[in-house]
């Protein structure tokens, strides 16, 4: 097929490599001029004693070596892991219930979309945190009724095991743009689909596994792989809200990472611990790349 | 049936609204607040509504600080927001297309290239992206913050394959025999299709150039060009925040963006286009 | 006839020599004084950047026109808030290409390389320290070598705010300025009792541990004087002594607990004291005015007092700070003119008056005495912070309670709240003693890395 096109429309411009190399050309410069060399620096640095205010040190492995005895990191490493496995499907299965809900054919249709897409606008900001530790907070209404259901003493922000939660919760309130690509992704779907599922007398939980689902698994995998990067990198709530605490319960990976490099002045360590977390995510997208051919399906 | 039909509407809209509600409650509390005094914003018993209504926080908050207004910073947001949008739709769209459907030698390589891309934390790439910035004598400008918008976003290149790769491979065969060849099948077959992902490429990379704060930070360097984002932080101080006037212009930075939204997402709803693809 | 020629000789080199004597006549270099001349600095530019809210913003930049009208001279200027401003700092540091002039804090040192010390100008006097005292202005000196790291804008001092109308409610006697931990305690303890509120919400743990090192006897510190070294001899019972102090008083509830801390987190304003909820604070004394703004609106008045001692009579270790200074690039490239603008930012009233000691208490006492003297830029709020940073510098200790802040501080003082005091809280270690071994142990291992 692919010869038989070449065969077709000989000439240099339609050759599918250049097709290619041009239209890939933008991503192509932007990695080798703005990304390969700050990723090479840092992998560099990683290898190094590096101040910032000083000239990197090359002390080899030194720092790899240091990660492994170091309870700080591989603590950060572990509470990242567990905000990962609870927040992302939550927030996954969230943003699709209600692309989903939001999919039905109304006047307001527009009016809800919007009203439940505001919150992600609102971004990171001082609001945020402050309507969270309110929310939360040892006197707010989340409190108060966790109390009259009997815990006394109870506080989120307090407790080393509870913490996370408001932060888990919070990134699931921001499904905006999860659910803006279900949306479109569900729009994509052909209605004559469901059409001829309904004559053929398939219930609204059979359309969903047997169509919605295999046709949205490509934007399901796309959201997934985006969500768990997200996941991984989580910073400006953890270090808005909670700052890492109490005792490092909420202290994820990234801003361990920020408080290394940033605050402490251990720029390549904090580059070291960079490295070993991409090593871990590759391996984890990897793997769900791998497994992906099995439930995820292309039109073709 | 209908009655049926009729209460299950009503059952519908009570509970979006409901659970609507509870959605932009944080938001709703946000505006609010920008109407309140300090005490009331803060206080561990606060009000949900403000027991005054405090009007000043906006124009006090509009003059900003120093001799420039929000009118500036409004201006800057729309402008980086606006050129970074465009340039994003434009050459993601282009390597979505090369990476999902033109055969290229590399082309695995380069789609797990993009992937790594975002596997680093940005706080280790930080340092040397501005070492580069610098050494072109670019920061102070807007370019750093736009120049690479058009160079591929991979959070919508990958987006956008993932939608180019929903749409049958026949359709480009048939365009082939129709006489078209890999540029004008981008052109009049993937891009039209394309729709719906690049509305919603529009809407989700305007607000997060919006709210963005760290590349201001980083590379504006002059409060003439400080954008909307950059100038709310500068109400937050340790010695003191000026909490009404900071959510006044927090409330303010979320009109554009609202209206954007409603603006295109009319062309995601459903009856509005016909459903792009038929089988 | 030769005497005449001597004479005539003498007469002009005397003539020659005038001018110079003349520009370099007492008070020449007095920004206040009516000849004061400032020097031509048409077509330059300086770039200057700090940090803080919109209204130091505001007012910094209306010092910053007066000096260009007054020189000729461009000001490129640029701010952010707190927290992000050492990012921003460090990127520019990395890329060798910071301004002029930029705001510095007590972490002077972990800037170092990048600080043009001052002593130059203040010897050939561009920079006019007459009306500086020598305690003052050793608040921005490098103690290792003399260096002068910055001017400083302002000084500060921590200290606790109350709330006397709780303190009277309890039936508990108000602070006074050496009262101790004991005294704290059960003051703390009385008001937690009646109003069933926390008595006190949030504390800065780490430099109250290093404080109570100061306490405990006299000698003892936790830094060397120049942040070269620890002081700290590793008898690590002052340390035991607050963290079990602190962590059973949290237990029993009269201090809030880490939840109710962060909640507040860098928020002094959000504090429960502002509300009537809370008896009191630590704080910075330069926060106080915007506490007491907030406080004000619920009809609350706050008051300052001196943080409690280990022994009345003993060390306050105490310390008058300057929390923030200007300093000069080592890059730079018109020193003088940068040298120019720190003494017009320093010394002159009229650009005070502008500037109303937001930062800090001036260190200038010419400058501080014209803003007491008029009670439009001094409230009862802003001499509550005069008296007590008077009262602080006047404490005999004042001057040997304050050590540099070594680079490694800013993670020593994470892993002292996080790891130790959180983690006992959390029951990580048997008992405070075993805390404290085990911090003095993990700092030096934080140490031996920078």
């Amino acid at each position: 097929m692919q010869a038989e096109t070449q065969k077709q429309r000989g000439g240099f411009l339609h050759n599918d490599n250049v097709v290619g190399y041009l239209f890939a050309a933008p991503f192509i410069i932007s990695f080798l001029c703005l990304t390969l060399i700050p990723m090479a620096m840092s992998l560099y640095y990683s290898f190094c004693n590096y101040k910032i205010a000083a000239l990197p040190e090359w002390i080899g492995l030194q720092n790899y070596a240091n990660l492994m005895k170091d309870a700080t990191f591989r603590n950060s490493l572990l509470v990242t892991i567990q905000y990962v496995i609870i927040g992302v499907p939550l927030k996954l299965v969230f943003a699709l219930l209600v692309a989903m809900l939001l999919t039905r054919p109304t006047k307001l249709q527009g009016f809800y979309r919007a009203v439940y897409y505001i919150p992600s606008l609102i971004g990171g900001s001082v609001a945020v945190a402050l309507v969270w530790k309110q929310l939360f907070g040892s006197r707010g209404p989340v409190v108060s009724l966790i109390k009259t259901l009997g815990v006394p003493n109870f506080n989120f922000f307090g407790s080393t095991t509870w913490a996370f939660l408001p932060l888990v919760l919070c990134n699931a309130w921001q499904f905006g743009s999860s659910m803006l690509i279900f949306a479109s992704g569900l729009k994509q779907i052909p209605k004559d689909y469901y059409e001829a599922a309904e004559i053929d007398g398939a219930g609204a939980v059979k359309r969903f596994f047997k169509i919605t689902l295999p046709i949205l698994s490509p934007i399901i995998l796309f959201n997934l792989i985006m969500q768990l990067i997200s996941g991984f990198m989580t910073f400006t709530q953890a270090q808005i809200i909670t700052d890492g605490g109490p005792n490092y319960a909420t202290n994820y990976i990234a801003l361990n990472i920020f408080k290394e490099g940033f605050s402490y002045q251990h720029m390549g360590y904090a580059c070291a611990q960079s490295w070993v977390m991409l090593l871990i995510m590759a391996a984890v997208t990897g793997i769900i790349f791998k497994t992906s051919s099995h439930w995820t399906f292309y039109e073709s | 049936m209908e009655k049926r039909r009729a209460i299950n509407n009503v059952i519908y809209h009570v509970f979006v609204v409901a659970f609507g509600l509870l959605m932009i409650y944080p938001v709703l509390w946000m505006i609010l607040s920008s109407f309140k005094m300090k005490s009331e914003i803060l206080g561990t018993n606060a009000p949900f509504l403000p027991s005054k209504w405090v009007f000043q926080n906006y124009p006090d908050g509009w003059r900003g600080s120093g001799s420039l207004t929000f009118a500036t910073y409004f201006k800057n947001s729309i402008v980086v927001s606006c050129l970074g949008t465009l340039g994003t739709v434009i050459s993601s769209a282009m390597v979505a297309y090369a990476l999902a459907r033109v055969d290229f030698k590399g082309r695995k390589f380069w789609f797990t290239a993009m992937i790594m891309t975002m596997l680093l934390p940005g706080q280790v790439l930080m340092i040397p992206q501005y070492i580069i910035w610098n050494r072109l004598g670019l920061v102070g400008t807007f370019v750093p913050l736009i120049l690479p918008k058009f160079l591929g976003w991979p959070f919508f290149i990958y987006m956008m394959m993932q939608f180019i790769r929903g749409l049958p491979k026949e359709l480009d065969e048939a365009a082939m025999i129709d006489g078209c060849n890999k540029y004008s099948i981008f052109a009049r077959i993937i891009l039209p299709l394309l729709g719906p992902s690049i509305i919603t490429t529009i809407v989700i990379s305007f607000y997060w150039i919006w709210d963005d704060y760290m590349g201001p930070l980083l590379y504006l360097s002059k409060p003439a060009l400080y954008t909307v984002s950059l100038a709310i932080k500068g109400f937050a101080d340790a010695q003191g925040t000026n909490f009404g006037p900071m959510f006044a212009m927090s409330t303010l930075s979320l009109i554009p963006v609202f209206l954007l939204f409603l603006f295109f997402n009319r062309y995601l709803m459903d009856g509005v286009t016909a459903g792009a693809l038929k089988g | 006839m030769k005497k005449t020629i001597i004479a005539l000789l003498l007469v002009a080199a005397m003539l020659c020599a005038m001018p110079a004597f003349a520009e370099k006549a007492e008070g020449w270099n007095n920004v206040n004084a009516e000849g004061y001349q400032f020097p031509d600095y048409s077509g330059k530019t300086l770039s200057l950047m700090w940090w803080g809210s919109d209204t130091r913003a505001r007012m910094t930049e209306e010092v910053i026109h007066l000096w260009e009208e007054k020189t000729g001279a461009t000001v490129e200027f640029e701010y952010y808030d707190g927290g992000t401003y050492w990012t921003q700092f460090q990127a520019k540091m990395a890329a060798n290409d910071l301004p002029d002039v930029f705001q510095m804090g007590n972490n002077w040192l972990t800037y170092y390389d990048t600080i043009e010390p001052l002593n130059a100008w203040i010897e050939d006097g561009t920079i006019d320290t007459t009306a500086i005292s020598e305690a003052m202005l050793a608040t921005t000196i490098n103690q290792a070598n003399g260096d002068v790291t910055g001017m400083s804008n302002g000084t500060n001092a921590r200290c606790f705010a109350y709330n006397p109308a709780i303190f009277d409610e309890a039936g508990v006697p108000y602070p006074t300025d050496n009262w101790t931990w004991d005294d704290f305690a059960a003051a703390a303890r009385k008001i937690h009792e009646t109003t069933g509120n926390p008595a006190i919400t949030t504390l800065e743990y780490n430099s109250l541990a290093f404080s109570t090192v100061t306490q405990w006897k006299e000698g003892y510190n936790f830094y060397a004087m120049d942040g070269s070294d620890f002081a700290f001899n590793g008898d690590t019972e002052p340390l035991a002594y607050i963290f079990e102090l602190l962590t059973t008083l949290q237990q029993e509830g009269v201090i809030a607990d880490y939840g109710i801390q962060n909640e507040i987190g860098q928020n002094i304003e959000a504090d429960w004291i502002a509300f009537g909820d809370a008896a009191m604070v630590m704080l910075s004394s330069n926060q106080f005015q915007a506490l007491s703004n907030v406080a004000a609106e619920s009809g609350i008045t706050l008051e300052l007092a001196t943080i409690p001692r280990v022994h009345a009579d003993g060390q306050s270790g105490m310390v008058v700070r300057s929390s923030q200074e200007m300093s000069m690039w080592k890059g730079s490239e018109d020193k003088d003119m940068a040298a120019n603008f720190l003494n017009f930012f320093v010394n002159s009233i009229e650009a005070n008056r502008i500037l109303n000691c937001e930062r800090g208490v001036s260190i200038n006492s010419d400058v501080l005495a014209a803003l007491k003297a008029d009670t439009e830029l001094t409230n009862e709020v802003t001499a509550k912070v005069y008296t007590i940073i008077d009262l602080i510098g006047s404490m005999p200790d004042a001057a040997n309670s304050s050590p540099a802040e070594p680079a490694a501080n800013e993670e020593i003082s994470d892993v002292l709240k996080k790891t130790y005091f959180q983690g006992l809280a959390e029951g990580k270690f048997a008992s405070a003693q075993e805390a404290a071994d085990k911090f003095w142990a993990e700092a030096q291992e934080i140490w031996a890395k920078f």
